[in-house]
């Protein structure tokens, strides 16, 4: 596939393929083929059979043509999958923005999957993966996140919103003072779940072009509910995580959902996720409206800030997001 | 006979503790209120519910590892009853698919539900006051304890 400009996200996979960002293949041997497609209209066919090794001449030619997205077996991408973690974890040239759009590139397939399947089982496997990997590349690197912001998509699909909320709850945990990997894990995995509980929110209400109706938005406001009955069981979730699925409509001055909690009652991690959450709402498309300017989204939150949203989590967002688009 | 002295003892029960719910104050004709609740468009609730302005007990039950509970009997105010679930009025927030035990000393509930004593399962919790919430609970099975009684 010729490049898209927007890596893998618009690429449409042909049945049983998977499309993969060449930005996280690297000059070695593989155990998996790829599979090139040299036009819409054409069948991916096999460049490259899993016995032989990808050598950096390969690579440059294919950045010279423009080829961004290449295809691998849908049974070979957790083999290709661990191939590009492992080949992070070697490779100390990449910047950690880079390290970070890999990470995010790499899980997308995983998450889609998991996302339709029947049971919460992938989902939570999935989650834990990836908590832990944007934590590690977020948390144990001197990011910038003006370049994050630069390089993130900003559209309101679930994996985006969810990698993009899960993203900015680790930027504002570690700001915050949580420093224990454990419980940043714990944070990027109840951010990337928050949404779960719309996996039983009709597709009708999901997708709804414009303002929603009173009933539609009474269904939409079961999703923190249904999330956290789905989880309760789970122990391997920690509290925390489960009151970030449950908690992040709740506002400070019980105007929010499902409870009307006020203050202190909400999870101080349901605190950060709510101005994750709100931030990345606001500066994403929508059907019906253009995203707004990171800009004019701080602008929102500092109005916010001690009225519906903890203003000590907004003040700390507004400093680091004005360091991050003005150094 | 016995289901009988089970409703007397658990309204002895109800009474005796302390009730901690303050219903909100527009709330004051609340345990006056009797009959059939009507139901709001858009109502999807799959059985009428009938209103039960009474003491009831509820017995705190651990059974979500996120959710940390000793046991403890509360006295709580019922609001209503139907074939297939309770709504009380409690001074905390419960949380959803959390399972209790709740014993309601009421005649009405006995013929709606066939018996008193049970097994829930909170479905939703709705803060209407600073120390009240309106909790709704899905009937889960009759408590075992008591089952045959």
């Amino acid at each position: 596939m010729i490049a898209d400009g927007s890596g893998t996200s618009s690429a449409l996979a042909p049945e049983g393929l998977v499309p993969v960002p060449v930005s996280g293949l690297r000059a070695s041997s593989l155990s998996f083929a790829l599979y090139i497609r040299r036009n819409e209209s054409e069948a991916p066919q096999l460049y490259r059979g899993g016995e032989y090794p990808l050598e950096n001449a390969d690579l440059q030619r294919l950045a010279k043509r423009g080829v961004e997205t290449l295809y691998v077996r849908s049974s070979d991408h957790a083999t290709y999958r661990n191939y590009v973690l492992d080949g992070l974890a070697r490779n100390d040239r990449l910047t950690p923005p880079e390290r970070y759009k890999i990470i995010r590139e790499v899980y997308r397939v995983v998450f889609d999957e998991a996302f339709r399947a029947d049971t919460l089982d992938p989902m939570i496997e999935f989650t834990e993966e990836i908590g832990a990997e944007l934590a590690e590349a977020i948390c144990d690197n001197e990011i910038v996140l003006g370049d994050l912001f630069s390089l993130m998509e900003h559209d309101t699909g679930t994996y985006t919103h969810s990698v993009n909320v899960a993203t900015y709850s680790l930027v504002l945990a570690k700001a915050l003072g949580i420093r224990e990997m454990p419980q940043l894990r714990a944070v990027a995995t109840g951010a990337i779940l928050h949404d779960i509980g719309k996996r039983q929110i009709q597709l009708s209400v999901l997708a709804h072009p414009g303002p929603l109706s009173p009933q539609q938005q009474e269904e939409m406001r079961c999703h923190p509910t249904i999330g956290f009955r789905d989880l309760a069981s789970r122990q391997e979730i920690s509290s925390g995580s489960h009151m970030m699925v449950y908690q992040h409509h709740e506002r400070i001055d019980g105007t929010g959902y499902p409870v009307r909690l006020t203050g202190r009652e909400i999870h101080d991690w349901a605190k950060i996720c709510a101005v994750a959450d709100v931030f990345h709402a606001m500066t994403s498309q929508r059907s019906y409206r253009e995203a707004l300017s990171a800009c004019k989204a701080l602008q929102y939150l500092e109005d916010q800030a001690d009225v519906t949203l903890d203003g000590g989590v907004v003040r700390c967002w507004t400093a680091i997001m004005s360091n991050s688009l003005n150094p | 006979m016995l289901d009988r002295d089970h409703e007397q003892l658990a309204q002895s029960v109800a009474e005796r503790l302390d009730c901690q719910v303050e219903l909100p104050e527009s709330w004051s004709g609340f345990f006056d209120q009797t009959g059939w609740s009507s139901s709001g468009e858009g109502d999807r609730r799959r059985f009428p519910r009938l209103k039960s302005r009474t003491l009831a007990v509820l017995e705190y039950r651990h059974t979500l590892s996120s959710v940390p509970r000793e046991s403890r009997r509360y006295a709580v105010y019922l609001k209503d009853v139907s074939r297939g679930g309770v709504a009380f009025m409690h001074h905390e927030q419960l949380f959803p698919a959390e399972r209790m035990r709740l014993i309601m000393p009421c005649d009405k509930a006995r013929e709606l539900v066939g018996q008193t004593d049970w097994i829930v399962e909170i479905i939703r919790c709705v803060r209407v006051g600073a120390r009240c919430f309106e909790v709704g609970v899905r009937l889960v099975e009759p408590e075992p304890s008591t089952c045959g009684k």
